[in-house]
């Protein structure tokens, strides 16, 4: 494992930024040290770890340094929000035996993303772009020595879960959160803009960019307010903004920085039909979908559907929607302790 | 496929010269064909399949054409 460059990402991170925030980098930056008060005891720091020799870097977050006698829960995050889970969860797993490791992936705003020519329509749809961040993320758990893992995908994030959990053996459960599956999944999303833009990045290779710079520009001229607007099915997920407003102030500034290409490989991946989930997928895979209630009834249903076909259980959460993975620690909790048979 | 840590020297003979790019590209080819060796050793069932095709298409992409 090479572990290098430790960096706090608060809004420390933003202020450092905000004189260049559309200045995108090949590789992660340390933060400069900032006196805000919250900064400094925010525990969750963030390293550069090298999974290969060469010259390749992931920023890990592992909550909280020297608990390595701790099960590790990996966390991968959605495009909507390259954030790690709050303090407050992070600490609600470190009581029950857990240890949150968020690793942000490859190009959404921290390291380069994946190699241009991977993010072809052709090489999203034939499964290099996705299978080539999978085998990287692989690499990593191995640098990190993680063992008996328990991966946590949220969102759009799944697409590559379901391939990490075949691949890796050092994964015993997966749990995918608010997973789109192969679903009709345009009606889901709200409020409308938001559902053309999306529509518009991933139908066209032409369209992609300017769809991008829709959301960016968007992001930009206010960001809590994209965010509020994107949560605005779930009363929950707001309740979560607006106590993680410093979590949201920075994903925005990460989002921002993330290439046409990188929204297009991740929401194709989500949004249009992947070949690989064949039926009875995760028949012999530890593996559940949780979902939350506060989405429409359609969205339920098809997800429902899908998990039938992909033999899959759900588990429904009390709460949330987008960030039903976040909002709910204790049903995280629950589902690893039914589960424990089946983990290794 | 032994000792892993010498794709990368082998691999850069592929290229003409080492720009930072095509050294980002052999990093990555690296991490693939170390992958693809391991599944290749291990269980091969119907995602074991799909998995391995999938590397094999990005390990053909990423590859420099050859003249």
């Amino acid at each position: 494992m090479k572990l290098k460059k430790r960096f706090s990402i608060g809004l420390g991170d933003l202020k450092t930024n905000q004189a260049d925030p559309e200045t995108p980098f090949r590789g992660a930056k340390p933060v400069a040290p900032t006196s805000e008060p919250n900064v400094a005891s925010d525990p969750r720091v963030f390293e550069l770890v090298r999974p290969s020799l060469g010259g390749i870097e992931v920023e890990v977050m592992s909550y909280v340094e020297g608990e390595s006698d701790l099960r590790p829960l990996l966390i991968l995050n959605s495009i909507e929000f390259p954030m790690p889970p709050s303090v407050s969860f992070c600490e609600t797993m470190k009581q029950n035996g857990l240890r949150v490791v968020f690793i942000r992936r490859l190009g959404f705003g921290g390291t380069p993303g994946l190699p241009h020519v991977l993010l072809s329509r052709r090489n999203i749809d034939n499964g290099a772009a996705c299978i080539t961040e999978a085998s990287i993320i692989a690499k990593t758990i191995k640098a990190l020595d993680l063992k008996s893992v328990v991966l946590l995908g949220v969102g759009s994030a799944n697409s590559l879960c379901y391939r990490l959990s075949c691949m890796s053996s050092e994964i015993a459960l997966s749990i995918f959160s608010n997973p789109v599956f192969n679903q009709d999944s345009w009606v889901g999303f709200r409020p409308a803009w938001f559902r053309a833009v999306l529509r518009q990045t991933v139908m066209t290779k032409c369209a992609f960019w300017i769809g991008a710079k829709g959301l960016k520009f968007h992001l930009q001229k206010d960001p809590v307010s994209f965010f509020h607007q994107m949560l605005s099915k779930s009363l929950s997920d707001q309740q979560y903004l607006a106590e993680n407003a410093k979590d949201f102030l920075a994903a925005s500034k990460y989002m921002r920085r993330v290439e046409p290409e990188t929204f297009f490989y991740d929401l194709s991946m989500s949004l249009r039909i992947d070949g690989f989930l064949k039926d009875r997928f995760f028949e012999n895979l530890p593996a559940v979908a949780l979902v939350g209630p506060e989405t429409t009834a359609h969205w339920i249903k098809r997800t429902k559907s899908e998990a039938e076909r992909l033999d899959i259980p759900i588990v429904h959460a009390p709460r949330g929607g987008m960030l039903v993975a976040y909002l709910c620690p204790d049903t995280i909790l629950e589902i690893i302790a039914a589960r424990s048979v089946a983990c290794k | 496929m032994g000792d892993k840590n010498k794709f990368p020297a082998e691999l850069s003979h592929l290229f003409g010269s080492q720009d930072s790019e095509q050294a980002f590209i052999t990093d990555y080819l690296t991490v693939l064909i170390d992958t693809l060796t391991v599944l290749n050793s291990s269980v091969h069932n119907d995602q074991n399949q799909a998995i391995i095709q999938s590397i094999e298409n990005a390990i053909r992409v990423l590859l420099p054409d050859e003249e």
